[in-house]
């Protein structure tokens, strides 16, 4: 270890092992913690300084059951520690399921790498009755094992000093060489000594270590090895396939699972060795097991769910109604006070229907979406969230979708409130490629926050009574969608196998009041941040699309010469209401003339030749073209349009109450509105996101028009189908 | 006058500022985490990692 460079310690360890909970502890960091498995895809850095003033650059790994190349996590993890070398590689192990998590201590063991053990969670293990023998366990493993628990930071200055030390010593990698039983031990030996007799891929990796990818069918391996060299890659594959067969005949089996059985001998085998005790039974069912039984049940889980579910929503709209109101009235108190301060011109307009009446309509619901993340937090840490992944999986088998594609959709906003971007992001987990896809493709009809204002609204105006049962039902509605549209690309052109999925079920915790502060403020800052910088810089552009060029200068004076003859009859009857009144007509006919005539006005009118069919008027498809740049950006675009089109100026009617008052809205046309914003293209930053996992803007861009078409559609058969029953009011 | 003058301002400072965002979006890191909902400098999507390699094609 060069002492003028930090030194480098990886976090490696098994999903859900605490990987992330050490890095922020060690890092001072607030990276996302899940009490679900898969929450880091990517690796993150952080900086540690030693009590000793020495500096160390964290990395966190996503977590790995193991470092064959299945899934990209896989790779990501494997790829960093082959490519890159850290000084150090502390594997946190649950230490509550050691026996599951030392397969992966294991494969690191043989890779070679200077390792040490954290047991994680020993806390949860000692309530479970396991007794462990860390030293025991080190001397057997021949590495440094050290007790922590990560979420309160016991353990890690140990931990860390150990690690310190470890680096210092500089020690070259020592693979651990495991027998796999005479035929794959034999295999491996001829293998190892074509591959240093030929120098292949070793500038990485080690002779045994490749033989041993090649065995257990590593593609990524094999795919660099045919690259490389692929005379040795044919020995080799040869040698793969003759081991293959043998074992098929003598045992009906193949070298993958010899390898794994192996290497769970090997393990069971320290463990036996006085390693760990249970003081009670150890059939005795667990707290989490045995909530489990409840909530998971066949029958019982999926009405619970479904309960927690309305549950939630009852809770936000029933808690945040109120400090939404106070929301409105601040932001009306604020137009009026502007609307007196400033002289009359496009500043006054800009300030009053561009940031006010636009982005103020998304910051309105600043509490209604901190009420809905703060449940959703208590659903996450508890980890509820990964028995709804849990239940969820038996139903995604039907659609064609793998059960990991269950977390993906609930980050993205399963129950409503997600981002499409981290649930685009979460899909990585997936092994099978057309799984992938069709999870890529259809995340984003989950409702997502940015979504949240705009069915708030809309529900809020037309809908009040029942307005969480509503969103409920809207979220049952996104699930089936989703589902749907899923099952009909798994049919159509991404037709394949379902691959199998085990879901593993991290026990029940009781969240702790500040966490739940802080993954609710996380999000609502994330959200305000988002408002009050792209959606703002949206809405001023908006503002202008709809205010220029104005009207052309006959117009003008046609309305001017409207107003003098309306003067000139007024002053022979001498009825000042009458003057008034028909002045406000002029006024209010020349605002919309005035919209229409604007830049987005022509754009939004000429797409009604279209849009009649799901009853959106040109106002409601210049918002909808806005909402491509971010969903939130149809709030504050309707916010706009009926702000510049009202021309009194002592009207402070919030943007719901000017809803309910318009003659062209009604429930049906909200509906279909809900409809359609709730599955056409997604904003952007997902469509970017969905081309660049995908590989190929091909997919981008039939996410935009699949998504269109199939909201167009189901919006236009909710419009026509209500007119035709007459519910349109 | 004045208030057209800081209207053009401020519409060149959305126009940039947007763009900008687009641009990294556009150019950012090829595994997609260059940007997220909550913008381009939001750290827990912007790390060291996004130097890392593309993913797999899928196609």
């Amino acid at each position: 270890m060069n002492m003028s460079t930090p030194t480098t310690i990886a976090l490696a360890g098994n999903p859900n092992a605490g990987k992330t909970t050490l890095f922020n502890t060690l890092t001072g960091a607030r990276q996302h913690v899940g009490n679900y498995p898969g929450v880091t895809v990517e690796k993150k850095a952080g900086a540690y300084t030693f009590p000793t003033g020495e500096e160390a650059t964290i990395i966190d790994l996503p977590g790995t059951y193991s470092l064959t190349a299945y899934s990209v996590e896989e790779v990501v993890a494997r790829d960093y520690l082959v490519q890159e070398k850290p000084d150090v590689v502390i594997n946190i192990t649950d230490a509550s399921n050691l026996e599951r998590n030392l397969y992966l201590s294991a494969q690191l063991l043989e890779l070679g790498v200077p390792m040490i053990i954290a047991l994680n969670m020993i806390d949860v293990a000692q309530d479970r009755g396991i007794s462990l023998d860390a030293q025991r366990l080190s001397d057997l493993l021949k590495v440094p094992v050290i007790p922590i628990i990560a979420r309160s930071g016991k353990g890690t200055v140990e931990l860390m000093a150990a690690a310190l030390e470890l680096a210092r010593k500089n020690i070259p990698w020592n693979p651990l060489h495991i027998s796999y039983g005479e035929d794959v031990d034999l295999a491996l030996q001829t293998m190892a000594e074509s591959i240093t007799t030929a120098g292949f891929l070793q500038d990485s990796y080690s002779p045994r270590w490749l033989a041993l990818k090649y065995l257990e069918g590593d593609s990524q391996i094999q795919e660099k090895g045919r690259r490389n060299n692929p005379a040795v890659d044919t020995e080799l594959q040869e040698i793969v396939t003759k081991v293959g067969e043998h074992l098929h005949k003598t045992m009906e089996t193949y070298p993958e699972a010899i390898i794994a059985d192996h290497r769970y001998g090997y393990i069971k085998s320290v463990l036996r060795q006085e390693v760990i005790t249970h003081k009670f039974d150890i059939d005795r069912l667990h707290a989490s097991d045995r909530i489990d039984k409840v909530l998971t049940n066949r029958f019982l889980g999926p009405l619970i769910m479904l309960a927690v579910l309305l549950g939630l929503y009852k809770f936000t709209f029933t808690y945040s109604e109120l400090p939404v109101s106070w929301f409105a009235a601040f932001f009306d108190w604020l137009s009026g006070n502007l609307n007196a301060l400033l002289p009359d011109g496009h500043l006054k307009s800009m300030l009053i229907s561009g940031v006010i009446h636009g982005m103020g309509g998304v910051l309105g619901f600043v509490p209604l979406i901190m009420f809905m993340f703060f449940g959703i937090a208590i659903l996450e840490d508890s980890g509820y969230l990964a028995r709804v992944a849990f239940m969820m999986d038996r139903v995604f088998r039907i659609f064609g979708l793998h059960g990991s594609s269950v977390m993906a959709y609930i980050v993205s906003g399963g129950i409503a409130g997600g981002c499409a971007v981290p649930g685009v992001m979460a899909a990585r987990t997936l092994r099978s490629p057309r799984e992938r896809l069709a999870t890529l493709l259809t995340v984003s009809f989950m409702n997502c926050g940015a979504k949240l204002p705009v069915l708030a609204l809309l529900t809020a105006t037309f809908f009040s009574r029942s307005q969480a049962q509503l969103m409920f039902l809207l979220t049952l509605l996104a699930w089936l969608v989703a589902l749907t549209a899923a099952k009909i690309l798994r049919l159509t052109v991404l037709r394949g196998e379902s691959t199998p999925f085990v879901m593993e079920l991290p026990p029940y915790r009781f969240p702790t009041f500040r966490g739940l502060l802080i993954h609710t403020w996380e999000r609502t800052w994330q959200y305000i941040k988002k408002a009050g910088t792209t959606i703002l810089a949206i809405s001023i552009l908006i503002w202008a699309m709809m205010t220029f060029p104005g009207l052309p200068q006959s117009e003008e004076e046609n309305f001017v010469q409207q107003r003098q003859e309306v003067a000139a009859s007024a002053a022979q009857t001498a009825d000042d209401q009458q003057l008034k009144e028909r002045l406000s007509a002029i006024g209010t006919a020349q605002a919309g003339s005035a919209l229409r005539h604007s830049f987005a006005g022509r754009i939004g009118t000429a797409m009604e030749s279209v849009s009649w069919l799901p009853g959106f008027d040109w106002r409601t498809n210049i918002a909808l073209v806005g909402g491509f740049a971010a969903k939130e950006v149809i709030v504050t675009t309707l916010g706009t349009a009926y702000s510049l089109g009202e021309t009194d100026p002592k009207n402070n009617a919030t943007l719901s109450e000017t809803l309910a008052r318009d003659p062209h809205w009604n429930p049906v046309v909200a509906l279909a509105l809900i409809v359609f914003v709730m599955f056409y293209a997604p904003c952007f930053v997902t469509v970017v996101c969905i081309s660049k996992e995908s590989g190929s803007w091909k997919w981008g861009l039939f996410s935009i028009c699949f998504n269109t078409a199939f909201a167009f559609l189901l919006a236009t058969l909710v419009y026509q189908g209500g007119q035709a029953l007459g519910l349109a009011g | 006058m004045w208030q057209d003058i800081i209207i053009i301002f401020i519409i060149a400072a959305c126009m940039f500022f947007i763009g900008r965002r687009i641009r990294r979006q556009l150019g950012g890191s090829k595994t997609g985490c260059g940007c997220s909902c909550s913008g381009c400098d939001d750290p827990s999507a912007k790390t060291k990692s996004c130097k890392t390699k593309t993913t797999r094609s899928l196609h």
